[in-house]
């Protein structure tokens, strides 16, 4: 276990440095600097500012020191707000920047997954039945319908018509304020979550171990919590690792949407000013993210599944 | 060694016969005919309504801000005096562009990435497959965003930074497919009695390759639409005056007591995007029948 | 055998039917047959002449759209349309069943020790120790060689012919009265098939239980069985002890299937087989479902076809003469 772990870390790290160096290249190959746009520059300012930033070093010394820089927990130094470092607006002390996005997305999938698990095996064990079609139609209506469509008319309808809740802010995090857009979460991802159980619920129940296990004579509940619920939910947890990747993104366009001041509004600021050093810090972080939480469910796919343990 | 013709299956699976039994399962699908001509209209509406409507979609019109729907601005109209129902249709017209272009160049990339990896195969194909899964590694959205930055925010640019990185899928499975393409018993059987390579990829490859792509395709149009629509939310791609589905459902978001303005195109991209679902799963029925 | 005593099982006028998109499919056609105290009976035929779906049908693990009519009495108790709940107290206790794909029947996700145990803790009420203890004596009767360590071991870590041996050890740990082997062997390659049916025989000799041998192999039936009940498309052709089968198979299908068995003797190029196309349940004919493969098909087949008791314990379902 301990070993698989540790080699299926080494494995990503080349992987996560192929992404830091096109992502580094693909920024500093492109012609112009980002100073080209700000209101005129004395040389002398713009050549302290290239300096301060290491854009005159040649560019493998620049990479070098990125990764340096990297390596030590540093994404350098924003371009907009000129000698803040990243880390800083990422990783703020009180709330906000990132904190607010992880925040989002952890309650989204603590509250989608069981959820979504639940409503996906209840629809696979009532195969026809009303909840079971609900659980179809909603997951082709929610896979189709992205939440920067579903957000705002939640809030239209919630906040506006019927005004139970905030239309958005952070308000001091609490349940008001972030009901709404966790909802939209929510909504977004459960739908798929109850549906690949749902399918790999009746696979399970038609297979013929599980024909095995009624002809012995155990109970429906033996059989459904002893022989069927680890080939059922593989398929779920093998969901869960592109879907991180995707309620972490979801959660940055819920930000927006809801004008939370989390990793959309650095998003959209670095965007606008041209805040490269921003930009690839945010981009790197949710590649860390998305690799870090595929280990994760490879690693809880292995204690299931008793076949990759060698 | 002789063959025993009838158990092996020499006759390839796309022949005429088969598009013909393809066509009338699907037009036999109620739901996914109903949803491709849904499209179209909506697609004629795109190119007509701006046209024939008589009424521009970018000139301000201070005596008429704000209207509720009503007999002449069926849609209501915006902050500016515009008419809605105009900059709607529009608007669908960019979004319709983008995402049409952006499916096409993602088709190409995707078809010949995944088809080379496949037929080559060997070292080839696992430095070309390991090229595909580092790029998965990162955030789509957060990746687009930097392309777009860096190329600056033009509407062309964006839709072929969005084509750049969304080829993934399709490269991945037009791969598969050609691989197991490439060992079925038909084109193994023509492999060893000497057709050309050319001609087994004319022959075989690209005619079985058609189904999976023309499903994709119809799946990766309503995706675009979204990763544009998502990108007006953080104020890139298309630009004011000119609109797009996306521009308009952030605009309505951000007026929500003029709920006209959000309902509106919400409702039309909704439409549009299960359409596309509803035909693009109509498709793979008559494709695949179980 | 002892005829005055009531058999261990009697099914009659079983009929099991299948609701498909296309209607109504009749898997079993009133079927009707005994099986006593310890004898090894055969149902043999060809793919969907509905002998598995016979044998799932009285345990009750038809698909859900199945659906049985008819009775099956298992020591005098009604099988068809008994609770779930009742039924589980029988299967898996005084009647099991072993499947044909020993590859996929065992539960991969959970070891071989948690499988067995399960069954004596369910049925037996044994403790988990005792269980265990019993779960490998079992395995030791199959000749699982180190059953001691192996029995903690997952399934996809023995091979076919050792999983089927599980499953055998696995069905008989309660010591049931009826064992339903449905094509125990057919995947498994022949050496092992052989020895599958030599500790099948042997089991069956130490426990005194009876078993209904499911095959469509007439070598193995010949090899094993007491007494065989031919079925084709649903239907019963023919029953009888396995010596007249094989001295007077009055019956053309029974005749036609014996033929396919390969003989060593006479040094053939070809392997015989049953001409046609197994039968479409969705399209059987009036009458007698064989009437297009058969080579002694009379105008009187497509009509209402009875039972023919032809000599003691051999009954046949055919219009053809029999020479007495």
């Amino acid at each position: 276990m301990l070993k698989f772990a540790i080699k299926r870390i080494l494995v990503s790290i080349p992987t996560l440095l192929a992404i830091i160096t096109l992502v580094f290249f693909l920024v500093h190959i492109t012609p112009g600097n980002p100073f080209d746009g700000e209101r005129a520059l004395s040389p002398e300012a713009l050549k302290s500012l290239m300096a301060q930033y290491r854009l005159d070093l040649p560019m493998w010394q620049q990479y070098l020191l990125y990764l340096n820089d990297f390596i030590h927990g540093s994404f350098g130094i924003s371009m907009k707000y000129l000698g803040q470092p990243i880390n800083h607006l990422l990783f703020p002390d009180n709330m906000g920047g990132f904190w607010v996005t992880l925040r989002l997305s952890i309650y989204t999938m603590v509250i989608a997954v069981p959820f979504g698990i639940i409503c996906g095996a209840y629809a696979g064990l009532h195969k026809n039945s009303w909840f079971d079609k609900l659980v179809v139609s909603s997951n082709i209506f929610f896979t189709a319908v992205p939440t920067m469509v579903t957000g705002p008319l939640c809030v239209l309808v919630f906040a506006v018509t019927f005004r139970l809740l905030p239309a958005g802010g952070w308000g001091d995090g609490d349940i008001a304020h972030l009901f709404l857009p966790v909802l939209v979460l929510i909504l977004a991802y459960t739908p798929t979550i109850a549906f690949v159980t749902r399918g790999s619920i009746i696979d399970v129940l038609n297979s013929n171990y599980i024909r095995t296990a009624r002809a012995k004579g155990l109970p429906t509940k033996k059989i459904l919590f002893k022989h069927a619920i680890r080939p059922t939910l593989l398929p779920v947890i093998s969901l869960l690792g592109p879907m991180f990747a995707g309620i972490l993104v979801g959660a940055v366009v819920t930000e927006q949407i809801f004008t939370l001041p989390g990793l959309g509004v650095l998003t959209t600021n670095a965007a606008t000013n041209r805040d490269y050093n921003m930009i690839m810090a945010i981009t790197i972080l949710g590649s860390i993210l998305t690799i870090v939480f595929n280990i994760v469910v490879d690693l809880l796919y292995m204690v299931l599944d008793p076949k990759i343990k060698q | 060694m002789i063959f025993k013709t009838k158990n092996l299956d020499i006759d390839a699976p796309a022949t005429k016969g088969f598009w013909r039994s393809v066509f009338s399962r699907l037009s036999r699908n109620k739901l996914a005919m109903t949803s491709g001509l849904i499209i179209v209209t909506l697609t004629l509406m795109c190119i007509v309504v701006p046209i024939f409507s008589g009424v521009s979609y970018d000139k301000t019109n201070w005596g008429e801000i704000m209207q509720s729907p009503n007999m002449v601005h069926w849609f209501g109209t915006d902050s500016l005096g515009r008419d809605l129902f105009v900059r709607s249709f529009i608007g669908g017209r960019i979004t319709f562009e983008i995402a049409f272009a952006a499916a096409f160049v993602v088709l190409l990339v995707g078809i010949f990435y995944g088809a080379i990896a496949g037929y080559v195969g060997g070292k080839v194909d696992t430095v070309m497959m390991r090229i595909v899964d580092i790029l998965y590694g990162i955030p789509f959205l957060f990746f687009c965003i930097l392309l777009i930055t860096l190329f600056g925010n033009s509407m062309a640019l964006s839709f072929v930074a969005i084509a750049a990185i969304s080829w993934l899928d399709m490269s991945r499975i037009v791969r598969g497919q050609t691989l197991s393409i490439k060992h079925k018993e038909y084109v193994e059987a023509a492999m060893v009695s000497g057709v050309s390579n050319f001609k087994i990829i004319t022959r075989h490859v690209i005619p079985n390759l058609l189904g999976v792509v023309i499903v994709y395709a119809a799946l990766t149009v309503p995706n675009m639409i979204v990763l544009s629509a998502v990108l007006s939310f953080f104020g890139l791609g298309v630009t004011e005056p000119m609109t797009s589905w996306g521009l308009l459902i952030s605009d309505g978001a951000q007026n929500m007591q003029a709920w006209w303005l959000l309902l509106f195109p919400a409702g039309l991209m909704i439409i549009t995007l299960l359409s596309f679902a509803f035909f693009a799963n109509g498709l793979r029925d008559a494709l695949d029948p179980r | 055998m002892d005829n005055k005593k009531p058999p261990l099982l009697e099914a009659r006028d079983l009929v099991v039917e299948f609701k498909v998109q296309d209607g109504l499919v009749r898997a079993v056609n009133g079927l009707s047959f005994k099986v006593y105290d310890s004898e090894i009976i055969g149902i043999v035929g060809e793919s969907g002449s509905g002998k598995s779906q016979t044998m799932l049908a009285l345990m009750g693990l038809l698909a859900g759209n199945g659906k049985v009519k008819g009775s099956v009495k298992f020591n005098g108790q009604e099988l068809v349309g008994m609770s779930t709940g009742k039924l589980n107290k029988l299967r898996g206790d005084q009647i099991a069943m072993i499947f044909q794909d020993p590859m996929t029947s065992l539960n991969p996700y959970l070891k071989i020790s948690s499988q067995m145990t399960e069954v004596l803790m369910l049925h037996k009420n044994m403790p988990y120790k005792q269980a265990l203890d019993e779960a490998i004596r079992m395995l030791d009767k199959v000749k699982i060689p180190d059953a001691k360590n192996r029995i903690h071991l997952y399934p996809h870590e023995f091979s076919g012919g050792m999983r089927q041996r599980v499953m055998i050890a696995m069905s008989l740990l309660t010591k049931p009265k009826l064992l339903i082997a449905d094509e125990p062997t057919t995947a498994l390659d022949v050496t092992v098939q052989a020895q599958i049916l030599e500790l099948l025989k042997e089991l069956k000799q130490e426990m005194n239980m009876s078993i209904i041998f499911i095959t469509h192999d007439m070598g193995v039936v010949a090899n094993i069985c007491d007494r065989v009940n031919v079925m084709y498309g649903g239907w019963l052709m023919e029953t009888a002890t396995i010596e007249q089968v094989f001295a007077t198979p009055y019956h053309p299908y029974t005749s036609a299937l014996l033929e396919t068995i390969p003989n060593i003797e006479h040094d053939v190029d070809k392997l015989k087989t049953i001409p046609g196309e197994p039968p479409n349940l969705l399209h059987l004919p009036q009458g007698c479902p064989f009437q297009p493969r058969c080579s002694k098909v009379s105008p009187a087949c497509s009509g209402q076809i009875p039972l023919r008791k032809i000599a003691p314990r051999h009954v046949m379902k055919c219009t053809v003469e029999v020479a007495q």
